[in-house]
C-alpha cells in the first residue's frame, strides 16, 4: 500500500518537526518537512498531500506573541490553507501549531474565518513543561481520537496555552458542536485547579476541532509519547502501557488509507 | 523573509566617534614606554600583562613598522585568558609543604595526561576542537561542551545566561562538520536568593539574578528547541558578586562528520547573524575583574530565533557535504575564529579577509570593531568555490544570512584589509605561538592533619528527625523543580529518562537518559547516553584535590545509578577560580587539577574536553579582591547500552530489599552536617580510587543486568536524605535498621551512619526474586542489605541499639524538601503540597 | 603596503548613514482587557512583598512598541490591530489616542522600560520583519519596551526599589517613572 504522504510545516522556530515526522512514519505515513517559504512561493503546494501537521515549536521566537507572525503569514501567503481543511483531509496543529491554527481563525471554525478564541499566556506566567491527564470527548467527530481510551496521559510544554474565547458565544457553540476534544482532569478524571489545568485554560480545554472533526488544535504534545519509554512512569513495575500519542497519527494514517 | 533583520544605524553602538581615544599614538608604539604601553592596555581594555606588551613591541619593531590598531586587537583576543588558557597553559612552581613540583604545562601534565596514556579508541576528538567527541555506536557520536558565561551574567544576568547557551550550542554546531544539539545542561552557582546582607553598589540582589539567569536559559534553550535535561544549582553567599553560569550542549552527529579541515582556496563565508558593535571586547572582559566600572559594551542580548535558523541551514548545508569546516564565531568574533581556521589551511596556513563584504547591523562600526565583535549567532565556514551557489540556496530558504568575507591562503599569514587598507598583516606563526611565557609560582598548604576527633553525636530522635528536615530544606539539597519546569526537557522526544522521576514527576533524578531514535528515525535503536555533574565547592574549601576526586565519583556515579555504562565514560572539566596571580588561589586550582588527574587515571576515563574561568573576583570601593571560592564542574558522558534497562531513583514496590553499596566512613567535612552545627567536623571525603572504581563499575553492571528496581547517588546529608529522597518519590517508604550497614571502625553513631557523606554510596532497591542475583554480582564491593519498602507512608530508621530513631511522614519531609525555592522565589508558602 | 601608521577610519558609510532623526516615531501600548488575566501584572504584584512593599494592591503590566516610519493612521492602526495586539484578550492603544476601557485606571505609578538604543532588541527586529510581511513599507526602527502600572500605595523610595531591583538593570535599560 501506498504511504500517505504528509506535509509537516516548518518555519524559522519551529521545533518539534523531526518528532512530529518519526510518530507519523512510525504511524505508517511518508511525512515531508516543508519551510512555509517553499508553500508561498508556489513551489510545492498542499494539495499533493494527504495530511497536514503544524508541529510545535516558537515561530518567529514567538515574538510579540505566540504563533502570531506564522499565522499571518498563512493567512496572507498560504491562502490554500483553508481548502485544505474544508477538504476534509486530516490537519493537526500541535502547540505553536495550534495557536497558530488559532490565531489564523481555522479553529474554532466560523464562516467568516474570524479569530474567535486565543491561546494566552499561562496564569502561572511561566512556560511550563509537565505530563498531564485529558479526558477525551467521546461524542466528539474528531477522526484523531477514535478508539482512544476516554483517560490519556499526555506532556504539555508552553508559556501561552490558556484557552480563552471571545464571547461566552463561542464556547457555546463549541460544545453544542462537540468540538472541545480534550479537556485537563485530575487523576479522578475531574475538572481541577493548577497544576491539573496547567495555564487556567477557560473550562479546562486542552484541545479543539472542527465540528466535522478533520481539524484537530491542541496543546499537548502527542509526539512525545510514542514510545512506552516516553512516560515518566515507564520504569515503575505496574507501568506496561504502550504510547498513546501513537494512536492519534495512526487515526490520522488509517482515516486517508480508507 | 530572506535575510536577517536589517537595522538602522542608530539601533546599535554610541555613534559619537570617539571609539579610538589614542589613534594617533599608534604612530608610536616602538618607543612607548612600558608604563605608556600598560596606561593604553587599560584604556582600551585588551588586558595585555607587561611581558605580553614588550613581545608584540619587539615582534614590530623586528617588522620595523608600527602596528595597527587592529593588529593589536587581533593579538589581544588571541591571546587572551579565554581564548588561550594561558594561565592552565604555563609553567608554573608549585609548592605544597615540603614538596616542590615544577610543571612546564600545567595543562598538559595534569587533565590531559590521563587522555594521553589510556587511547581509549572511542574519544574521537579531544581537546583539538569546539568539543570533545566520542563514539556512541557504529554510526553515531557525540560531542559534548560546558562553556561558563560568569562575567556577563553579573552584570546583565538575562542576556548573559542567553548568550552563554547560544555559545556552547555553536561550539557544538562548530565541533568537526557540525553536530546537532540534542541536550543542554545548566549548572549554576549563586549567593542564596534570601540573602538580606549588604550588597556593593551595581550588584544585582541574588534573587533577581537567579530568576534572570533561569529566564535566559529557559527562553533561548527553549527557543532553539533543545531540551535542557541535566543541571544542578549550588548556593553559597561567597558567589554574591560572581555568580557562576555553566552551560552545556550535547551534539549528535555521524561519526562521518567528526573531522574538519580548510584548503588553501576555500572561501571564507560568514554566516547566521549580522555584526554590531555589541559585546566589543567580551574576550578580554573575562579575564578582567569586575568593578565599579565594568564596560558595557561588553553587554548583550541573544536573539535565538537567528541562530535557530543558523542551525537548521547549517545542519542542512552539512548533510548535503557543501563545506568542508567551520568554527563558531565566539569571543574575539571573527578574528579569533578565522584566525584559528586559517591555521588549518594547507601546510603554512593562512587567510585573506575582506571586511567590507560582512553584514552588519550598524553602518558606523569602524574596520577594527568589525574585526573583533562578538556579536551572537554567527560561525564562520571554509567553502569550496563550486559549493557557494547551492550553500547559498540552503541560507536562503532559512532566511540565515551568507557572506563571503574572503578565502583561506597558504601563505602563512593572516592579512585583513578594508577596501583599499590592510588592517591587519600578521605572521599567523606570531599570532599563534608568539605569546611570551612566564613560570608563575604557586603554593598549597595542606590542612593540618588532625585525627577526627571522636566526638559523640546527640542521637535524640528529636534531634535527628530536626536535621533531617533541616538537609532536605537546605538549598544546596532542595528541589529544583521551580527551575527544571520552565525548561522544556522533552522537546525532540529523546528524553526517556526525565530530570525529575517518581510517581508524581517531581523529585530528584541522578542523570537524565536520552534517546536518539526519535531524531535519527531509527526507532528500533535503544542505544542512548547520559549526562552526569559532580560539584561541591564546600568541599575544595577544604582541600581541592578532594573536591576534584568528589566530583568526579558523583558525576560518573550518577551515570552508574541510570544505567550507563561508565567505563565507556568520558569526563569534562570546568574551572572557575578566583584571582589566579595570588599563588595561594592559583595553588588551589593546581591541586585541584592534580585530583583531576589522579581521578581520571583511578577511574581510567579520559578527558575530552575542558575550560576555566579565571578571575572570578570582585575588587569594592575600597580596592579590595574578593575571589570566589575555587570551584570545579565535572561533567560526564557515557552511553547507555539499552535505554531499556534504565533506572529511577523512585522505590517501586514495598517487601523489597534495599541495600546500601559502598562502605560508610566518618566523613563531615565540608559536609551539611558540619553546617548544620557550624563547627569543624574532620576531614573531607577522599575517595579510595581503587575501591571507588570496582563499587561503581561491579553496580552499574549489575544495573544494566536488569537486577536493580531503583538506585540513587548518596550525596549531600548522606544515607538519610537519599532513603528520604526515594521513598516520597515512589510513594513507598523505607523501614532501614542502622545496625546491619558495614562501616569503617570509627563510625560510631547512628548520626554517623545517616549523614556521614562517604563517596562512592548508593541505595539500591532490588526485588525479591533478585536479591540473591544482586548479591552474587555485587560481591568483592562492600554492600549490604539495610532494610526493606514498605507501603506505609512513614520513613522509618531503627537506631543501632534496636530502638526506633526516624518515623517520620513522607508529606512532611517532601514538603521540606520542596518549600524553599518558590518561597524564596515567588514569594509562595503554599507551595508546599502541590503535588504531594 | 603595510599596514603601519595609517589609523583605522570610520567607515564612509557613517556620513551617509540613514538618519533617524528625522523619521516620525509612534507609541502603540497593548494591555489586557478588562476581564483578561494580566499574568505579567499578577507576577510582578507577587515579587512586591519580597522587596518589602505591601501598599499595592494591583500591578498591569502593558507592551510598548516605538515604531518609526512614515505610516498613516490606518496603517498604524493595521499594525497594532493584525499584529500587535491579540484581538480576544488585549487591547491597543495609539499613542495620545483616546484610551479605551483598559487603559483607564485609577491613581498609579506608570514605570516605563525601554532597552537602551545601545543593546540590541530581538523582538523589536521581529516586529519590524512582521510589519513588512503586513505588505507595508519596512519601518526604520521598532524598539519594544514594558510599562508597568502600580496601583496603591507606595513612597518614592520604594517606586526606585520597583525599579532597580525588580523591573530594569541600568546597564541595558531606560526607564520613565510618571504619577497619574
Amino acid at each position: 500500500m501506498k504511504k500517505p504522504k504528509v506535509l509537516i510545516l516548518r518555519t524559522a522556530g519551529t521545533n518539534c518537526d523531526i518528532e512530529t515526522a518519526t510518530a507519523f512514519r512510525m504511524a505508517g505515513a511518508a511525512p515531508e518537512l516543508v519551510h512555509v517559504g517553499e508553500l508561498a512561493g508556489k513551489k510545492k503546494s498542499v494539495f499533493d498531500y494527504a495530511i497536514l501537521a503544524i508541529p510545535g515549536g516558537f515561530s518567529y521566537g514567538d515574538d510579540v506573541a505566540a504563533g502570531r507572525i506564522l499565522a499571518n503569514e498563512i493567512k496572507s501567503r498560504v491562502k490554500d490553507l483553508r481548502g485544505f481543511v474544508r477538504s476534509g483531509r486530516p490537519v493537526i496543529g500541535i502547540c505553536n501549531g495550534f495557536q497558530v491554527l488559532v490565531k489564523a481563525g481555522l479553529l474554532p471554525q466560523t464562516p467568516s474565518g474570524e479569530q474567535t478564541a486565543s491561546l494566552t499566556f499561562n496564569d502561572s506566567n511561566r512556560f511550563e513543561t509537565r505530563w498531564v491527564r485529558l479526558r477525551i470527548n467521546l461524542q466528539s467527530q474528531s477522526l484523531f481520537t477514535k478508539d482512544l481510551p476516554e483517560m490519556i496521559e499526555l506532556p504539555v510544554a508552553h508559556g501561552e496555552g490558556k484557552f480563552v474565547v471571545k464571547s461566552p458565544k463561542v464556547l457555546e457553540a463549541l460544545k453544542k458542536s462537540r468540538s472541545i476534544l480534550m479537556q485537563y482532569v485530575n487523576e479522578e478524571g475531574k475538572f481541577s485547579s493548577y497544576p491539573y489545568n496547567p495555564n487556567g485554560s477557560l473550562f479546562n480545554i486542552a484541545a479543539i476541532t472542527n465540528p466535522v472533526g478533520n481539524c484537530l488544535g491542541m496543546m499537548p504534545h502527542p509526539e512525545r509519547y510514542v514510545t512506552r519509554y516516553h512516560h515518566p512512569n515507564w520504569t515503575r513495575q505496574t507501568f506496561c502501557k504502550e504510547g498513546v500519542g501513537l494512536e492519534i497519527f495512526r487515526n490520522a494514517v488509517k482515516y486517508v488509507l480508507n | 523573509m530572506t535575510t536577517a533583520t536589517k537595522s538602522s544605524p542608530a539601533v546599535n553602538g554610541s555613534a559619537n566617534g570617539s571609539h579610538d581615544p589614542a589613534e594617533p599614538v599608534w604612530a608610536a608604539w616602538s618607543t612607548l614606554s612600558a608604563k605608556a604601553l600598560a596606561d593604553l592596555d587599560a584604556a582600551h581594555g585588551w588586558s595585555l600583562n607587561a611581558e605580553e606588551l614588550a613581545a608584540i613591541q619587539a615582534f614590530f619593531k623586528k617588522l620595523k613598522r608600527e602596528p595597527s590598531h587592529a593588529e593589536i586587537e587581533t593579538l589581544a583576543q588571541t591571546w587572551s585568558e579565554h581564548c588561550k588558557h594561558k594561565t592552565f597553559t604555563s609553567a608554573i612552581l608549585y609548592k605544597e609543604g615540603r614538596v616542590t613540583k615544577r610543571f612546564k604545562n600545567l595543562l598538559k601534565e595534569t587533565i590531559k595526561e590521563p587522555t594521553r596514556k589510556l587511547k581509549k579508541t572511542w574519544c574521537l576528538s579531544v581537546f583539538e576542537d569546539n568539543a570533545g567527541i566520542i563514539a556512541l555506536d557504529k554510526k553515531w557520536a557525540l560531542a559534548f561542551k560546558v562553556e561558563t558565561h560568569n562575567h556577563p551574567c553579573a552584570v546583565e544576568p538575562y542576556g548573559g545566561a542567553e548568550t552563554g547557551v547560544g555559545g556552547v550550542i555553536r561550539d557544538v554546531l562548530g565541533a568537526g562538520l557540525g553536530a546537532k544539539p540534542v541536550m543542554n545542561t545548566d549548572v549554576f552557582c549563586f549567593c542564596p536568593p534570601d540573602y538580606e546582607g549588604e550588597l556593593p553598589e551595581g550588584t544585582l540582589h541574588p534573587r533577581r539574578t537567579m530568576m534572570s539567569v533561569v529566564d535566559g536559559v529557559r527562553d533561548y534553550g527553549n527557543r532553539m528547541g533543545i531540551p535542557t535535561a541535566a543541571g544542578a544549582i549550588w548556593f553559597d553567599e561567597a558567589y554574591k558578586t560572581n555568580p557562576l553560569v555553566f552551560v552545556g550542549t550535547v551534539g549528535l552527529m555521524p561519526k562521518s562528520a567528526v573531522k574538519k579541515s580548510v584548503q588553501p582556496g576555500d572561501l571564507i563565508v560568514a554566516v547566521g547573524g549580522r555584526t554590531g558593535r555589541d559585546g566589543l571586547h567580551g574576550a578580554t572582559f573575562s579575564s578582567a575583574s569586575i568593578d565599579d566600572n565594568t564596560s558595557t559594551s561588553a553587554v548583550q542580548v541573544g536573539h535565538a530565533i537567528v541562530e535557530k535558523r543558523l542551525l537548521d541551514a547549517l545542519l542542512n548545508a552539512r548533510d548535503k557535504g557543501l563545506y568542508r569546516g567551520l568554527t563558531d564565531c565566539g569571543a574575539g568574533g571573527f578574528s579569533s575564529a578565522i584566525g584559528e581556521m586559517a591555521a588549518l589551511s594547507g601546510r603554512s596556513g593562512g587567510a585573506r579577509v575582506r571586511l567590507e563584504s560582512a553584514r552588519l547591523k550598524t553602518t558606523d562600526l569602524s574596520p577594527w570593531e568589525i574585526w573583533v565583535s562578538e556579536s551572537q549567532e554567527r560561525m564562520v565556514l571554509a567553502v569550496p568555490p563550486k559549493n557557494l551557489k547551492a550553500l547559498e540556496a540552503v541560507f536562503e530558504l532559512e532566511g540565515s544570512g551568507v557572506r563571503v568575507l574572503g578565502e583561506f591562503t597558504n601563505t602563512g599569514r593572516l592579512e585583513v584589509s578594508f577596501e583599499e587598507e590592510t588592517l591587519v598583516d600578521l605572521e599567523l606563526k606570531f599570532l599563534h605561538d608568539g605569546l611570551p611565557t612566564r613560570e608563575r609560582t604557586a603554593r598549597f598548604d595542606l590542612p593540618s592533619k588532625s585525627s577526627p576527633k571522636r566526638v559523640k553525636r546527640s542521637s535524640d530522635r528529636m534531634k535527628v528527625a530536626e536535621i533531617l528536615h533541616w538537609s532536605l530544606g537546605n538549598l544546596n539539597v532542595c528541589s529544583r523543580e521551580w527551575v527544571i519546569r520552565q525548561y522544556d526537557h522533552e522537546v525532540l522526544g529523546g528524553t526517556v529518562i526525565k530530570p525529575l522521576h517518581g510517581l508524581h514527576h517531581d523529585a530528584p533524578g541522578d542523570a537524565p537518559v536520552w534517546w536518539p531514535g526519535a531524531v535519527t528515525g531509527e526507532v528500533d535503536n535503544f542505544r542512548g547516553f547520559s549526562v552526569g555533574h559532580g560539584l561541591n565547592p564546600e568541599y575544595g574549601k577544604l582541600d581541592p584535590y578532594a573536591m576534584a576526586l568528589c566530583a568526579v565519583d558523583e558525576a560518573l556515579g550518577n551515570l552508574a545509578c541510570v544505567g550507563a555504562d561508565p567505563t565507556k565514560a568520558a569526563l569534562l572539566d570546568n574551572f572557575c577560580w578566583g584571582d589566579v596571580d595570588d599563588p595561594a588561589q592559583l595553588g588551589g586550582l593546581v591541586r585541584a587539577a592534580l585530583g583531576c588527574r589522579d581521578a581520571a587515571l583511578g577511574f581510567q576515563t579520559p578527558f575530552i574536553s575542558g575550560k576555566d574561568s579565571l578571575y572570578n573576583v570582585f575588587t569594592d570601593a575600597k580596592g579590595r579582591k574578593h575571589s570566589i571560592p575555587g570551584t570545579l564542574l565535572i561533567s560526564a558522558i557515557a552511553p547507555v547500552h539499552d535505554i531499556r534497562k534504565a533506572v529511577t531513583m523512585d522505590f517501586k514496590a514495598p517487601n523489597n530489599p534495599i541495600f546500601l553499596v559502598g562502605a560508610t566512613g566518618e566523613d563531615f567535612g565540608g559536609s551539611l552536617y558540619e553546617q548544620w552545627k557550624r563547627t569543624p567536623q574532620g576531614s573531607v571525603p577522599l575517595p579510595d580510587l581503587k575501591k571507588a572504581k570496582k563499587t561503581l563499575w561491579t553496580l552499574s553492571a549489575a544495573i544494566q543486568k536488569g537486577l536493580a528496581l531503583s538506585a540513587h547517588n548518596l550525596s549531600e546529608g548522606g544515607l538519610a536524605v537519599a532513603a528520604a529522597e526515594m521513598s516520597f518519590a515512589g510513594e513507598v517508604s523505607a523501614h532501614l535498621d542502622l545496625d546491619g550497614v558495614q562501616r569503617s571502625n570509627d563510625v560510631l553513631d547512628n548520626v554517623s551512619i545517616l549523614f556521614s557523606e562517604s563517596p562512592s554510596r548508593f541505595l539500591v532497591e532490588v526485588s525479591a526474586e533478585n536479591e540473591k542475583a544482586f548479591v552474587k554480582a555485587m560481591r568483592g564491593v562492600s554492600n549490604c542489605r539495610i532494610g526493606s519498602t514498605i507501603a506505609n507512608p512513614v520513613l522509618r530508621v531503627t537506631a543501632l541499639d534496636g530502638r526506633r530513631l526516624i518515623e517520620e511522614s513522607l508529606h512532611a519531609l517532601k514538603r521540606s524538601w520542596q518549600a524553599p525555592l518558590p518561597r524564596m522565589l515567588d514569594g509562595d508558602t503554599a507551595a508546599d503540597g502541590r503535588n504531594a | 603596503m603595510t599596514a603601519a601608521a595609517k589609523p583605522a577610519r570610520p567607515q564612509k558609510a557613517a556620513a551617509a548613514g540613514r538618519s533617524t532623526a528625522a523619521v516620525p516615531t509612534t507609541i502603540i501600548e497593548v494591555a489586557s482587557r478588562h476581564g483578561s488575566t494580566d499574568a505579567a501584572g499578577e507576577a510582578t504584584l507577587r515579587q512586591l512583598p519580597m522587596l518589602g512593599i505591601t501598599g499595592v494592591r494591583e500591578v498591569r503590566v502593558s507592551a510598548v512598541y516605538e515604531i518609526a516610519g512614515k505610516y498613516g493612521a490606518s496603517q498604524i492602526n493595521q499594525i497594532a490591530r493584525e499584529l500587535l495586539a491579540d484581538p480576544i484578550t488585549q487591547e491597543y492603544r495609539v499613542e495620545k489616542s483616546t484610551p479605551s476601557p483598559a487603559f483607564l485606571i485609577g491613581p498609579h505609578h506608570r514605570i516605563e522600560v525601554w532597552l537602551k538604543s545601545t543593546v540590541s532588541d530581538p523582538v523589536g527586529e521581529s516586529t519590524q520583519n512582521a510589519i513588512t510581511a503586513l505588505g507595508l513599507s519596512e519601518p526604520v526602527r521598532v524598539r519594544t519596551g514594558r510599562a508597568y502600572h502600580l496601583i496603591g500605595r507606595l513612597t518614592k523610595g520604594q517606586v526606585e526599589t520597583v525599579l532597580n531591583k525588580l523591573v530594569s538593570n541600568p546597564v541595558i535599560h531606560t526607564t520613565k517613572v510618571t504619577q497619574r
